[in-house]
């Protein structure tokens, strides 16, 4: 006879009664007893119970920093990082380009997502001196992945680069997810869930000047917290 | 079994994505797998510190290697799984030459392929897959596997038909033992 389907091959590792053919047919056949083994090892790994943990955001932060010392040439962008360090040369470019993109293509909010996504949080992003709204923040998921998509006027200021970071409510842990390319009034940055359950609600954009260091500048533009 | 095969091609999308270097399917990779991974590690390796160490070594070491994973072929998750296992053994052996006496982990370490190591990867991506599935899918495989519960009761206390309880339990059966094949094959 053929074989029987799956379903029979399950009932006969979960210990289910099956019909007599069908398990006679398994006894004697050697494809379908290696099919029992399999599930039955599954049944024995799940019976067990194993706990999981989930590594520290400190993990996913190391992995950003160490992918992201690789040169570009060896290696593109590491995660929510512009794929190149910006020169002189292209922020002059991108300046032009900022002036160009101004405030009201931030009404257009909608034509930026993508059109599966599903919008878990926004937040205002306001200047820290005047509270000035400058532009929106959202977590967005697509696809089962969560974003951060950042919506800004951009700011015509060769003085050097922007850069987007989360940081933690507890306002000492920050982590950077990449630059902001001036003349960019739109971009999104993959985010683990795990950034987000573990406090990493404060979307914070700076200026860096720059001198290849990794810090915040400690010169922030605009902050929001976002609403999860 | 439709949600499988999405699951099917959104990892082979992501493999290529991947593959590619595009910054955000080592993201989305690490969303999927970061607690697998470490979770292991720490199975392994019975610190933290170490644990986070590998975990962070793992994902730094894949994406670099991203061009040697092959198209179309194995799962992301089940390389990841294959670099942390080999990490960890590398820890282990660094340890014991530090000498900090790991007589017993060295026992299990005798590698990667030892049966020791392989139940407890099971054990690990069993679990791991076992929350992949969601509820009730998982909460009923919970009950009548782990904690030994008829089928007839499960379908009294959750208020569900029999033949549903059934369904649940053989088609999560089905689906976890190819998720442990994918990643330990």
């Amino acid at each position: 006879m053929s074989h029987p389907g799956d379903d029979v091959l399950a009932d006969l590792a979960l210990g289910q009664p099956v019909d007599d053919v069908s398990s006679s047919h398994v006894d004697g056949c050697d494809e379908c007893g290696r099919d029992l083994a399999a599930l039955r090892r599954t049944l024995a790994a799940v019976a067990e119970g194993e706990g999981l943990h989930a590594p520290g955001p400190q993990v996913w932060n190391a992995i950003v920093a160490a992918t992201s010392s690789e040169a570009p040439a060896a290696a593109p962008a590491p995660p929510g990082r512009s794929a190149r360090r910006f020169s002189l040369g292209s922020l002059a470019v991108a300046t032009t380009l900022g002036a160009l993109v101004g405030v009201g293509a931030i009404a257009a909010v909608n034509q930026w997502r993508a059109p599966d996504a599903e919008v878990v949080a926004s937040a205002n992003l306001a200047t820290l001196d005047t509270g000035a709204t400058r532009g929106v923040a959202e977590v967005e998921r697509v696809r089962g992945q969560l974003e951060v998509r950042i919506m800004v006027s951009s700011d015509p200021d060769p003085g050097g680069y922007l850069e987007v970071w989360l940081i933690n409510r507890d306002l000492e842990r920050m982590v950077s997810l990449g630059v902001l390319p001036q003349g960019t009034s739109n971009r999104s940055y993959p985010v683990p869930q795990s950034l987000l359950d573990e406090g990493y609600v404060i979307v914070d954009i700076s200026r860096e000047p720059l001198d290849d260091q990794p810090a915040h500048s400690g010169d922030s533009i605009v902050r929001g917290t976002l609403a999860i | 079994m439709p949600p499988d095969q999405d699951c099917e091609e959104s990892e082979a999308e992501l493999v290529s994505r991947f593959r590619e270097g595009d910054p955000s399917a080592l993201a989305a990779a690490y969303a999927r797998w970061g607690r697998l991974v470490h979770s292991l590690a720490l199975r392994y390796l019975g610190n933290y510190h170490d644990a986070q160490d590998v975990t962070q070594q793992v994902f730094v070491s894949a994406w670099r290697s991203r061009h040697t994973l092959r198209e179309g072929t194995g799962s992301l998750g089940g390389w990841l799984v294959t670099i942390a296992r080999r990490r960890c053994a590398d820890a282990l052996a660094v340890r014991t030459r530090q000498g900090r006496s790991a007589a017993v982990e060295v026992e299990s370490l005798a590698g990667v392929g030892s049966a020791v190591s392989d139940d407890v990867t099971d054990r690990i991506v069993v679990a791991h897959a076992l929350d992949a599935l969601g509820d009730p899918r998982a909460t009923i495989i919970r009950l009548v596997v782990i904690d030994g519960h008829t089928h007839e009761a499960v379908a009294e206390r959750l208020d569900l038909p029999l033949g549903t309880v059934k369904s649940h339990v053989r088609r999560g059966l089905l689906q976890l033992r190819k998720d442990l094949e994918e990643v330990t094959s």
